[in-house]
């Protein structure tokens, strides 16, 4: 029995079936936010979880990882992360039913009270500042901070692992191209984080917690936020070892693990594959249809998409501000196409141009 | 805060959280400050002070025994006299005092005026100089600046008498008090130990209370970064760097803040951490050549020098159970964050590579695993695959292949590299097939790329057996040699191979089991492990080959260690005649089930299997050319004829394998070796080894690169264990069967190979040393030390007086038994029991103070006999006496009785056991006495050789031997040194005797005054540690204190021959200026000597003359004199002619000069002994020049 679930949870948690179930069980959870958002059901939740742990923590394997001082804070992460979203659904799911009702939300109820600055808000937010850092010195005193080997130019670590914040960044760097995964969407997410207010202004929401009112912001948000943050935080941490090979959580972490991946660029596809002659030399006419491709995902999609999916959305914004989100919003999209187009059809690039450093 | 009862909170219900929580944060402030505070190495130091407090009641209880104490009353006593009587002048004193303290200020003032002028001089001048400059007016200022030095140099004045002045009355108040200040010296001198151990203890355990609160403040949490008793201790290494940061950083060690008796003595007992070091003389004292300032801990030990706390300095245990209680204890785990754990234990000594490269000779006494793994190294050929850039030796470890198939055939070729330990078990020959990877019954890989039949691992390497021999064929045809010119004896031939000395580098050990007979040959020691066993080579020699090997080795393989005996071609022929005839069945047995047949392989099987070799071995030249060779259409390669593809295959393999790196073999020669570079190899990360399946197969912990090293040198192949690889991929190091000891012994020399972090403190060998290591190094490398014993062995006994005491001595024979005994204990006390023996003897061999001078006997009772120590070198004399004793001690196996069993042969064909001597007649020598036979027929001793010998003689001695000892019939081999190798040797010698003399001088003068060790140090002004540290050679005090030795033994009348110069033989004696001062003092003196040396001792009865034997037997042969005044020393001619039994005990020669009244006053009248000896020196480094025309010329060579 034991091994049978750590065989599962070792099979379960493969990248691909842990990137699929995580969007599955997103799905799920929203869907059926009515049942998800009962209290016994995150309570039994919290109880199998909390079994598993218990049960898990005989293997050494998963001792090992969950024990470094460097992970506890994903512990923590595992747990409020999902406490704090299951509170947030309760409460949308209560807010539209009041709504279908006709009744106020519950914060919009609270919203007629009002409290003092003093005691109300600061005091109470010294007393959390007081205990947050009597939190901060115990634990630093029983953990100690981990150090690693000396740093050497000619060796790295191995695994080499990102802070545990940006592990999610980092998993990305699988997919694409470092300037891509480490630059240019990492400046995206901040450009996009900044343009949010002059992108949504749709006031329903503010305030009060709803998914009906909302259902493309809260979805979109979850989704980039549970799914594509904190979710691959999680993976990094827990379920990357040396060379950045997959590990299930009761997997011994060895060096010479392999994976087999031969991956192949679009226009290999292209040329060798479907028209079975050899790529052109010339680098431009090479990547062609990759090129084409992403051009006609870039600038064909968003004036097709404002006649068709998001009609509504290209008339309540406008253009400048419609495509400023489109674009934002094509890219993060294209990242669970690549990942889905690696691994069903092992695509390395769209464009693949390393002559020249380029490759999307 | 009042409640206004309309907040959402209640305020005191938040006062009370407020409380808690800052009561909580406080707690956990001061927690913090107090695990700050109570780290674990102070827990160890405040251990340590309780240790030391103890140590220093005992050393305080000892003084106090020892009288120190009351001495020191005494000391205090006469200090109170003194004082009393300088009180007596109390009044006078104190008007010197005041004096005294004006004229002090006096010179205060003056000296301060003094420099304020000089200022001022200064001052002026620049203005004065710059004015002068930019107005164009030299003449400017000039007054002004005069009147300024003027008042200069009166301040200047003044100052030297206010100087002068207080001087004087500090010498009129010093007169006064003088005595009081004599015994307040003398009582500071006096009480030194016992000052030390107060202040100490006080400094520990202060007795003033507020000295007490001091300490406990100084140590408080939060207080204790000013000036704490318990801190952290480090040494900062300048010289040492370790990799870290981006860049080489200085070596930070703080391992004593909890190590803190680590480099004390008096700790040796102490318990973990506190223990002190176990070689305290050379390691971590000031005294001592590694002292902690400089090299400090992790450089050696590894681990992490910085770190405070048990688990992360990442320390070793030496095995499972010390891992298991550590764990238990400290929770210790690998760090594995850390690259340098620390070296077990046993394996520390890899750690003297880094810093001794050019001195691994020297260090091989104490350092001996890494030392046997140096040699091993060396022996067994690692380097020739394996590159170690600073590795001295470069030659090729196996035989030449150029001209093998005069030596044998191919039969024997193929069943040989199939299985070298087949035929030989002992070889250094490792076994390249039929490993665990090729497992025989288990397939390879399919044929065809893997559409074909599976190939069997016994096929392959079968198959790769029958290719390696063809293509070493192809490279060196047969060229026959010219037969032997003489038919052989062999019945000669046993005694010429028993006494010429090929024994001493070669045995005939059984291969299995013990040897039947006590046949010193078929006993395996080191020395004669040097060449191969020789069991069994007739079966593999051609005759031809096996006479011209032993009559010129070099002919054949111009590297090889073998040296030129200078055979007769009767010797040659008789010693081949002996192996192959092998009457004695030795060289006809090999080992059972042994048999040099060929690969056998029916023809297809082998062309399939090598086609598919090829398919492998040459895949870069493509699968379609590859067939077509195969089908015989490609015209140039045709690989359909068997003979042509065995030798192509054969040479991918040859290649592969590296055998090239090992032998020589034509048209390889330069090809580049196959292994792993070793030059760092300890510096390597483990991540960067293949464990394979270890960790679970062996049970290898993957953090540590020693076990891996260790499983790679039992089983090289191991790591393919449940592999799937193709043959490209397999793993090749071959199989060299290593015994545990000689694994340990290699791992950590191989470990100890690491980056060099050591540049700036590694130890840069003097000239002498370097001498010293190349000569020690051609001492060993040519086996010197089978047959020449360099160092005697030592006898440890207690005397009469309880006192248990080491000496130089050899045993004297047991009973009537002819030879002593070997220095081994056990067998000694076996035969002393076989024997009902209570008492053994023995002969010193080096002045013992209070035991006895040299040659004297001491007999103990067996069982105040405690260890005895080996010589160093000299086996092979045991060979040569036991045959003039006893003959070759054979065992017939099918005899009937145990009786008839055993016979003894020689060459004698009477049977009688008479040896031939050298001028061809058979003698009985088995009653002569033991010392006879071993001074006249075995290699002579080489102690002290480099004070006999002249530098430049011995040099030409070891590039052309010429026979001194006529009689010996073992012979001095002339081996082809190496450039520099002879000298090395003749520096070795010279430097040995050299370094030796201090403690000889000092033993020789400490026996000759009859005191104690303890009487004779007082009298020298020395410590008796350091008088018996000289005795015994220990260089750090020699340096420090010889010099006292000797001028104390020069002015109590001691004199002693001087010691050796290592540079320059001086042979004052044959000196122009020399000899024309004597002739003015004697005249006659040469002839006097001549008269002394030839008519009153009669020398020539036994010595040569120019060539001519003496008219004595040859036994009582001695060297030719005309060889002395090139040959010796003067200073060594002069004290073995006053008593040569000082110098070799048991040797034949005569004490000529010691009759009292002095002997020969008819031919020297009114001369002294003395005087006698030195004319008759004087006429031996002189009688070239006395008219003797031609025969000085010719002086037997």
């Amino acid at each position: 029995m034991g091994d049978f679930i750590k065989d599962a949870a070792n099979w379960l948690t493969a990248p691909t079936r842990y990137s699929l179930a995580s969007i599955a069980a997103l799905a799920a959870v929203l869907v059926f936010r009515r049942f998800f958002s009962r209290t016994w059901v995150v309570t039994l939740f919290f109880a199998l979880t909390t079994a598993f742990f218990v049960f898990a923590w005989q293997d050494p394997n998963f001792h090992a990882i969950i024990t470094k001082p460097d992970n506890v804070p994903i512990i923590i992460l595992f747990a409020t992360v999902i406490f704090f979203s299951w509170l947030a659904l309760r409460r949308m799911v209560i807010n539209d039913e009041r709504t279908k009702r006709g009744e106020p939300t519950l914060e919009g109820e609270l919203s007629k009270q009002k409290v003092f600055t003093w005691p109300d808000l600061v005091y109470t937010e010294f007393i959390c500042l007081i205990l947050f850092t009597a939190l901060l010195l115990v634990w630093s005193i029983e953990i100690p901070a981990p150090i690693e080997e000396p740093a050497a130019t000619a060796r790295t670590p191995n695994p080499s692992k990102a802070p545990w914040y940006f592990l999610g960044l980092q998993e990305l760097l699988v997919y694409f191209d470092p300037w891509i995964a480490g630059v240019l969407l990492p400046g995206f997410i901040i450009l996009g984080l900044c343009a949010i207010p002059y992108l949504d202004t749709n006031p329903k929401g503010n305030g009060y917690y709803t998914f009906e009112e909302r259902p493309f912001a809260v979805s979109f948000f979850w989704v980039g936020f549970i799914l594509f943050w904190v979710s691959f935080v999680v993976l990094g941490t827990f379920l990357r070892g040396p060379n950045w090979s997959f590990f299930g959580p009761f997997e011994y972490w060895d060096l010479h693990k392999l994976e087999p991946m031969v991956n192949v660029d679009l226009s290999t596809m292209f040329w060798v594959g479907l028209l079975d002659r050899p790529r052109p030399d010339n680098a431009l006419v090479r990547e062609a249809p990759g090129i084409v491709l992403l051009l006609g995902y870039f600038l064909v999609l968003p004036p097709l998409f404002a006649k068709t999916l998001f009609r509504g959305k290209f008339t309540e914004m406008g253009a400048v501000r419609y495509n400023v989100f489109m674009h934002l919003f094509l890219w993060f999209v294209l990242i669970p196409i690549k990942m889905g187009l690696r691994w069903t059809v092992s695509l390395k690039y769209f464009i693949g141009m390393p002559e020249y450093f380029f490759n999307v | 805060m009042a409640d206004r009862g309309d907040t959402h909170y209640r305020t005191s219900r938040l006062n009370v959280w407020f409380t808690l929580s800052s009561v909580f944060l406080l707690a956990s402030i001061v927690w913090m400050v107090l695990a700050d505070w109570n780290r674990p190495w102070k827990g160890y130091q405040r251990r340590f002070r309780e240790l030391e407090l103890a140590k220093l009641e005992r050393e305080a209880e000892e003084l106090e025994r020892s009288g120190a104490v009351a001495s020191e009353e005494e000391l205090r006593a006469a200090a109170e006299q003194a004082r009393s009587k300088v009180d007596g002048r109390a009044a006078e004193l104190k008007r010197t005092e005041e004096a005294l303290t004006q004229a002090r200020g006096a010179r205060w003032k003056a000296v301060e005026d003094a420099k304020s002028a000089k200022a001022e001089y200064n001052w002026e001048r620049f203005v004065v100089e710059e004015h002068r400059r930019a107005s164009g007016d030299p003449e400017y200022g000039a007054e002004r600046l005069a009147e300024v030095e003027r008042r200069m140099n009166e301040a200047i004045a003044l100052q030297q008498e206010a100087e002068t002045a207080a001087d004087q009355a500090q010498a009129r108040r010093d007169e006064l008090r003088a005595d009081l200040d004599q015994a307040e010296a003398a009582l500071a001198a006096g009480t030194r130990d016992l000052a030390r151990v107060r202040s100490r203890l006080e400094a520990l355990r202060p007795r003033d209370p507020a000295a007490k609160v001091a300490q406990v403040i100084r140590d408080a949490p939060g207080l204790d970064f000013v000036g704490p008793t318990l801190k952290v201790q480090k040494q900062v290494l300048d010289n040492l760097s370790i990799e870290l940061n981006f860049a080489k950083g200085r070596r930070i060690d703080m391992c004593q803040t909890c190590h803190m008796g680590i480099d004390r003595a008096g700790f040796e007992e102490a318990e973990q951490p506190f223990t002190a070091h176990p070689r305290l003389d050379l390691y971590l004292t000031a005294k001592s050549p590694h002292p902690l300032k400089e090299v400090g801990c992790t450089i050696c030990h590894r681990g992490d020098g910085l770190a405070l706390d048990f688990v992360r300095a990442d320390h070793r245990p030496s095995d499972p159970a010390e891992a298991e209680r550590w764990e238990e204890q400290h929770h210790w785990d690998k760090q594995h964050h850390w690259d340098y754990p620390m070296l077990a234990t046993p394996m520390v000594e890899a750690s003297c590579v880094q810093c001794h490269k050019s001195s691994m000779e020297l260090i091989a006494d104490d350092a001996p695993t890494l030392t046997q793994g140096y040699r091993n190294f060396e022996q067994y050929g690692c380097y020739a695959c394996h590159k170690v850039e600073w590795f001295p030796t470069k030659r090729r470890p196996g035989p030449t292949l150029k001209n093998f198939q005069a030596k044998f055939g191919l039969d024997f070729l193929q069943a040989w590299i199939a299985n070298p330990k087949g035929f030989r078990p002992s070889t250094w020959m490792p076994q390249f097939f039929h490993l665990e990877n090729y497992a025989p019954a288990e397939p390879v890989v399919a044929s065809r790329y893997g559409a074909g039949r599976e190939i069997l691992g016994k096929e392959w390497d079968d198959a790769s057996v029958s290719a390696i021999s063809a293509y070493l064929a192809s490279r060196a045809p047969r060229q026959a040699l010219p037969p032997a010119p003489l038919e052989g004896d062999a019945h000669r031939g046993r005694e010429v191979m028993r006494l010429s000395g090929c024994f001493a580098c070669h045995n005939v050990a059984p291969w299995i089991g013990e040897a039947k007979t006590k046949d010193p040959a078929l006993e395996k020691r080191d020395t004669n492990e040097m060449g191969p066993n020789l069991r069994g080579v007739a079966t593999k020699l051609d005759r031809d080959w096996l006479y011209w090997w032993i009559r010129d080795p070099q002919g054949y393989w111009p590297e090889t260690r073998m040296p030129d005996l200078r055979l007769s071609d009767q010797d040659a022929a008789d010693i081949t005649a002996y192996m192959i005839e092998d009457p004695d069945k030795i060289f006809h047995d090999v080992p059972q089930g042994w048999e040099a047949s060929p690969v056998a392989m029916a023809e297809e099987p082998l062309r399939e299997v090598l086609a598919e070799q090829a398919r492998w071995f040459f895949s870069r030249d493509g699968r379609a050319a590859i067939e077509r060779r195969l089908e015989g259409q490609d015209a140039e390669v045709r690989w359909d004829d068997l003979e042509t593809l065995k030798v192509a295959v054969g040479e991918k393999l040859v290649a592969n394998l590296g055998c090239f790196s090992c032998h020589e073999i034509e048209g390889l020669e330069d090809m580049m070796p196959i292994g792993t570079e070793l030059t760092t190899w300890g510096s390597k990360t483990v991540d960067k080894l293949d464990f394979g399946f270890g960790k679970h197969l062996f049970g290898l912990d993957p953090h540590y690169r020693e076990g891996w090293l260790t499983q790679k040198l039992h089983a090289p192949r191991s790591y393919d264990r449940d592999k799937v690889k193709n043959p490209s991929e397999k793993l090749r190091m071959p199989w060299f069967g290593f015994s545990d000891d000689q694994v340990q012994a290699l791992a950590t020399f191989v470990v100890g190979l690491v980056d060099d972090e050591v540049q700036r403190a590694r130890m840069e060998p003097s000239a002498d040393q370097l001498a010293m290591d190349t000569g020690l190094r051609a001492v060993r490398q040519n086996n010197c030390l089978a047959c020449h014993m360099v160092d005697p062995g030592t006898v440890t006994f207690e005397d009469e007086h309880g006192v248990r005491r080491t000496v130089t001595a050899e045993l004297l024979p047991l009973e009537d038994r002819p030879q002593p005994p070997s220095h081994e204990l056990a067998q000694l006390r076996k035969d002393l029991e076989e024997l009902e023996l209570d008492e053994v003897g023995f002969r010193l061999l080096r002045a013992e103070p209070e035991v006895g001078g040299v040659g004297e006997r001491v007999f103990v009772p067996t069982d105040k006999l405690f260890d005895l120590g080996a010589p160093r070198g000299g086996d092979f004399v045991r060979v040569v006496t036991d045959y003039y004793y006893f003959g070759i001690e054979l065992f017939d196996p099918e005899a009937a009785s145990e009786d008839e069993a055993y016979t003894y042969v020689t060459a004698d064909p009477e049977g009688g056991g008479a040896v031939e001597d050298v001028d061809g007649s058979l003698r009985n020598h088995s009653e002569e006495p033991y010392d006879k036979i071993r001074w006249t027929f075995a290699p002579p001793v080489l102690w002290d050789e480099g004070a006999k010998l002249q530098k430049q003689w011995f040099y030409g001695f070891l590039h052309d031997v010429v026979p001194l000892r006529q009689q010996v019939r073992v012979r001095m081999p002339s081996f082809h040194f190496d450039g520099g190798e002879a000298a090395a040797i003749t520096d070795y010698f010279a430097l040995k005797s050299a370094r030796e003399w201090p403690a000889r001088y000092t033993r020789a003068l400490h026996l000759s005054s009859g005191k104690t060790g303890g009487e004779l140090a007082a009298e020298i002004g020395i410590e008796p540690a350091v008088l018996a540290g000289i005795e015994n050679g220990n260089a750090a005090d020699t340096q420090a204190a010889f010099s006292k030795v000797l001028r104390w033994g020069s002015e109590s009348g001691y004199s002693m021959q001087g010691p050796v110069d290592p540079d320059f033989d001086v042979v004052e004696v044959r000196m122009p200026s020399y000899l024309a001062a004597r002739a003015a003092e004697l005249p006659e003196h040469l002839e006097i000597g001549r008269r002394i040396a030839t008519d009153a001792v009669n020398c020539y009865q036994c010595h040569f003359r120019l060539g001519e034997p003496p008219p004595a037997d040859p036994i009582a042969w001695a060297p030719d004199m005309a060889l002395t005044r090139e040959r010796l020393r003067p200073g060594w001619v002069r004290t073995w002619l006053a008593d040569p039994s000082k110098l070799y005990p048991g040797t034949s020669m005569p004490a000529n000069f010691t009759g009292d009244p002095p002997q020969y006053q008819a031919i020297y009248p009114n001369s002294n002994n003395e005087e006698q000896i030195r004319v008759v020196l004087e006429y031996l480094f002189n009688f070239d020049r006395m008219g003797l025309g031609e025969g000085s010329k010719t002086a037997s060579r």
